[in-house]
């Protein structure tokens, strides 16, 4: 597969095709419809307990954090969207800032972990029992973050 | 690099033990990838890659490690931002 992104500047060049930026607005949208955690374990898999053993403490936290964490998962969508309505109305490639090249790698990561609560996997030997269709998703979107952080890793390393 | 803060409630903060050391915890798990963890590590707590490794590779064999620890009121801190990224942390003294 070829490189999706490079430090280009100050920032990072995003080089996606169409059918990468469709499965990426997709998976995207997808974190937006997720239901409650008591049910979608892809949602629980997003807000797991702080406090293990002390619910009234962790019941605390995520009265004072949760709608933050809320509102910050919210901001990077929104980043994001905006940079893949950017590669659709102009197809090929884009740059992009720090920041918003770190929230593309949370949010296609939290893609990543809420389609791998859904789709059941627990455990390494999980991946095995994966329709190819998901596995492939899992696969593309784990490039996608990983190729992110070894970029944004160079940015660290450069100082930015 | 994030800047988000949890909203603190400071009548609810008195009531804790500020001077005590409260441990942040990462647990494993299948689906983040190695790359990504050392990243994470390095840019939330500034860990050279050395260190950011070590502690992935503690996560990945030992099914859990200790990334930092602090007042209580950091350390949720910490956790706060490790769960926007994603990882699975949890706190305990």
């Amino acid at each position: 597969m070829s490189a999706h992104f490079r430090l280009a500047g100050d920032g990072v060049e995003v080089r996606l095709g169409p059918e990468e930026v469709f499965l990426l607005g997709e998976v995207t949208r997808l974190l937006v419809g997720l239901g409650d955690p008591a049910s979608d374990p892809g949602a629980a898999r997003l807000s797991p307990p702080v406090y293990l053993d002390d619910p009234e403490a962790d019941a605390e936290w995520r009265r004072l954090a949760g709608s933050e964490l809320d509102q910050a998962r919210r901001a990077d969508r929104s980043a994001v969207e905006t940079i893949l309505e950017t590669l659709r109305s102009e197809p090929g490639s884009v740059t992009v800032s720090i920041p918003e090249a770190n929230a593309m790698m949370r949010v296609f990561n939290d893609a990543r972990l809420a389609l791998g609560a859904r789709w059941g996997i627990d455990e390494p030997e999980d991946y095995e029992k994966l329709r190819p269709e998901a596995e492939e998703v899992l696969s593309f979107l784990g490039w996608v973050v990983s190729e992110l952080a070894i970029v944004l890793g160079g940015a660290l390393q450069q100082g930015r | 690099m994030t800047t988000e803060t949890p909203v603190r409630d400071p009548d609810t903060d008195q009531d804790r033990n500020l001077d005590d050391t409260w441990k942040v915890v990462v647990w494993d798990d299948p689906v983040n990838t190695m790359d990504y963890v050392v990243y994470v590590f390095r840019s939330l707590f500034g860990y050279d890659e050395v260190k950011a490794t070590r502690l992935m590779l503690e996560v990945h064999n030992e099914g859990r490690s200790v990334v930092a620890d602090g007042p209580r009121e950091r350390a949720e801190h910490d956790c706060y931002r490790l769960h926007h990224h994603g990882l699975w942390a949890t706190i305990e003294q």
